[in-house]
């Protein structure tokens, strides 16, 4: 397989974009990606384009897509992997340009969470993600399908409400400095502790918000990328992996065993270990879930998370950052887009050029759990620094 | 609690046909559905909703047949007290109707009017001096203390719906006596006579309670119809599939995961005790649930299953993991209409907080 490099990449703003539809968004995300190639793209260059929406705002999103961008002449696919939906885009997109058949492609993500009243959200989104007749009608809610398994992972290691704290409280933080976070505000243990319950063991505070947004990145075959960009950032590892679908038919709560195999695949493929990387993007959709998430990527060992976002490794001046962006926590989490811009933030990272830049990042890692956790996937890029 | 009071008579028992005296609420076609799959009968077996109380529960009493099952349901709505009592008539006439009678007075609006004196000499005396029959007689719908009044004895439960007669006479062939029963609804009242009973009687109820969550939000659940019949007798009946190599899985796979034989499986009963192996407790607002509510993943008790099961009779937020229960049939969920019924884990008594 040929090299594949990402040379352009941006994102809009998350947040609540009432005056924004899935159309104004789209074109917005991919101007900015355009804008951020260092030599300059003209959009007529674009070859392919592989666009991640879990929902289906206005209707068919591949047309939506084309329609809106004016990239009508070029075939468009759209991807639904639930919350792994972007890092899955971009993983088809690196096969079809690794094997020859394109030069230059865009990976795009959107989804607007606010069409729809915060209440009705649950339902609506649930019907994605649900056995109809035996799971949907019991009220298993994205807090709660997430719940059970913190849950159970807080009983078998003895984690506390205050270590999933901390994870929000380092989210929050670094969010207010990133332009395109959702949430730029800091919380503090005891504000997260103290506010109102939305499914135990997690409060308003140990959840994600609502998010619109879209994110676009552009990809070049690597012997082509000096011609966009002296500083290509290289997509070096993807995986995807799944698990049972239904709660009671998965082995152990504890683990989301779908990112285990997503991060071995991603993690052979790059040819590197846990320890090589130097920032990370995770899923913190809900804060207990990046707690596991560092166990189930190998940043540490059976239980001990705690000890991990305890001693600060895991924030802006640890051994190992996680979510300098905020996190899907604080920068937001519209589900379609979420994954590229993780890929947006690391490009920024290992070109050195991030709002919360992490000193001589050199290996990123993008990283999603979805759906009825039964989906993940995970991204392993390089910047071009080094050597 | 129909089925739960129902279950016990089932067992290894024939039964011809089944009447549920409830009292109003749900009455819908598809609750015969659900009884019957919960409680494993016949298509063949007819079994009749009738809307009514004590005094309909006398009188389905009185005429019912060998074989009948008569189930009294009250309180569903949670208002009041709730229950559900079944009696499985055998050979003989250990029941006997012992007529009915009737008053002219609006019972309900005099009640609303707060005119209880009117109630009591304008309708129930009439009904009672009627149908009293001998020394000894009980009276199930009308206030412990105006049938004290009357000359009947006290009844044993609390239960004063339809339910509360099929209550009243188990705790009579416990007691191992017979006697007259009067069920009194509305302006109406019925009578039956308890002789030297061949009837299995069983009693269920839901446990004194609990706070009552929030109301819920104004929203409608979706529902596929197709998804829900093709669920229905795995989810209500409490089965999984065993594929003939032995493979159990719940909900049931017509591919075997183990062999990889297709259609080889047959519905068997799954366990009803279980334990906690994952809670959570939803406190948001969502439309069409009231809040707050516990979902378990629960390990069921001798065979590798789980099942995700919200948590009934039980305080929201009180079940730890590790802590063992039942599962029981519930109505989980209101969908477009459509009363959706699968199984609870109702948490052992000195289990809950």
């Amino acid at each position: 397989m040929r090299q594949v490099a990402i040379v352009g990449a941006g994102m809009i703003p998350f947040g609540e974009h009432f005056e924004m539809g899935i159309k104004e968004m789209l074109p917005a995300a991919v101007a900015e990606a355009l804008a951020s190639v260092d030599k300059g793209l003209d959009r007529a260059g674009i070859e392919a384009a592989w666009f991640g929406e879990l929902a289906t705002t206005d209707g068919f999103p591949a047309g939506v897509f084309a329609d809106s961008t004016g990239l009508l002449d070029i075939p468009v696919t759209r991807v639904e992997n639930q919350c792994a939906t972007g890092n899955d885009a971009l993983r088809n997109a690196l096969f079809a340009v690794g094997g020859g058949y394109y030069d230059v492609v865009l990976v795009a993500g959107a989804d607007k969470t606010r069409e729809t009243a915060p209440g009705n959200t649950f339902w609506s989104w649930m019907g994605m993600a649900r056995d109809m007749a035996w799971d949907y009608p019991l009220g298993l809610i994205a807090p709660a399908s997430f719940g059970l398994h913190v849950a159970r992972y807080m009983h078998e290691t003895g984690t506390t409400r205050e270590h999933l704290a901390l994870v929000a409280v380092k989210n929050h933080a670094n969010a207010v400095a990133n332009p395109k976070a959702h949430l730029r505000f800091p919380v503090t243990v005891e504000q997260v502790l103290a506010a109102p319950l939305v499914a135990e063991p997690f409060g308003v505070l140990d959840c994600c918000p609502q998010s619109d947004g879209a994110a676009a990145l552009i990809l070049a075959a690597g012997e082509l990328a000096g011609r966009y960009t002296d500083r290509p950032v290289w997509v070096r590892g993807v995986g995807l992996g799944l698990d049972r679908v239904m709660h009671q038919n998965k082995a152990d709560l504890s683990r989301f065993a779908a990112t285990g195999k997503a991060a071995a695949k991603a993690y052979a493929m790059a040819g590197i270990g846990p320890a090589d990387v130097d920032v990370a993007e995770v899923h913190d959709c809900f804060t207990g879930v990046e707690l596991m998430d560092y166990e189930d990527l190998g940043f540490c060992g059976r239980g001990e998370a705690k000890q991990l976002v305890e001693s600060g490794a895991t924030g802006l001046r640890g051994r190992l950052p996680v979510n300098p962006s905020g996190g899907l926590k604080a920068k937001g989490h519209p589900p379609g887009a979420t994954g590229a811009a993780q890929c947006v933030e690391l490009f920024e990272q290992l070109r050195g050029e991030a709002a919360n830049q992490v000193g001589g990042a050199h290996w990123g890692l993008a990283h999603n759990v979805g759906g009825p956790t039964a989906v993940s996937a995970v991204t392993i890029l390089e910047g071009s620094r080094r050597g | 609690m129909a089925v739960a009071a129902a279950r016990p008579l089932r067992q290894g028992a024939e039964v011809r046909g089944v009447a549920v005296v409830h009292d109003g609420e749900r009455a819908r076609d598809g609750a015969a559905a659900v009884l019957a799959a919960a409680l494993d009968l016949g298509a063949e077996v007819p079994v009749e909703l009738v809307p009514g109380g004590p005094a309909t529960a006398a009188e389905r009493l009185g005429a019912a047949r060998p074989g009948e099952l008569v189930i009294g349901v009250e309180g569903g709505d949670r208002r009041g007290g709730a229950g559900a009592a079944a009696a499985l008539l055998g050979a003989g006439e250990g029941i006997r109707g012992a007529g009915q009678s009737r008053a002219a007075l609006p019972v309900e609006a005099a009640l609303a009017a707060h005119d209880p004196r009117l109630v009591r000499e304008r309708a129930w005396r009439p009904l009672l001096s009627s149908l009293r029959g001998g020394d000894s007689f009980h009276v199930v719908g009308i206030p412990a203390a105006a049938a004290a009044a009357f000359g009947a004895e006290r009844a044993a439960g609390a239960l004063a719906g339809a339910a509360g007669v099929i209550d009243l006479l188990a705790a009579m062939v416990e007691a191992d006596r017979g006697g007259r029963v009067v069920g009194v609804e509305g302006g109406r009242a019925a009578a039956l006579d308890l002789g030297e009973l061949r009837a299995d009687v069983h009693r269920a109820g839901r446990r004194g309670l609990v706070d009552l969550p929030r109301a819920a939000a104004p929203g409608e659940i979706p529902i596929s119809l197709s998804g829900y019949d093709r669920a229905f007798p795995a989810r209500v009946g409490f089965k999984a599939a065993r594929c003939e190599c032995g493979e159990l899985s719940l909900p049931p796979r017509r591919h075997c995961l183990r062999c990889g034989r297709q259609g080889a499986t047959t519905l068997v009963e799954l366990p009803r005790r279980a334990s906690v192996y994952s809670v959570v407790t939803v406190h948001a607002p969502i439309p069409g649930r009231a809040v707050p509510y516990s979902l378990a993943v629960v390990e069921l008790a001798g065979v590798p299953l789980r099942l995700l099961a919200p948590v009934t009779d039980a305080r929201p937020g009180t079940t730890a993991i590790g802590c063992l229960g039942a599962l029981v049939l519930r109505r989980v969920a209101d969908r477009e209409g459509v009363p959706d019924y699968g199984y609870s884990f109702q948490p052992d008594e000195e289990e809950t907080g």
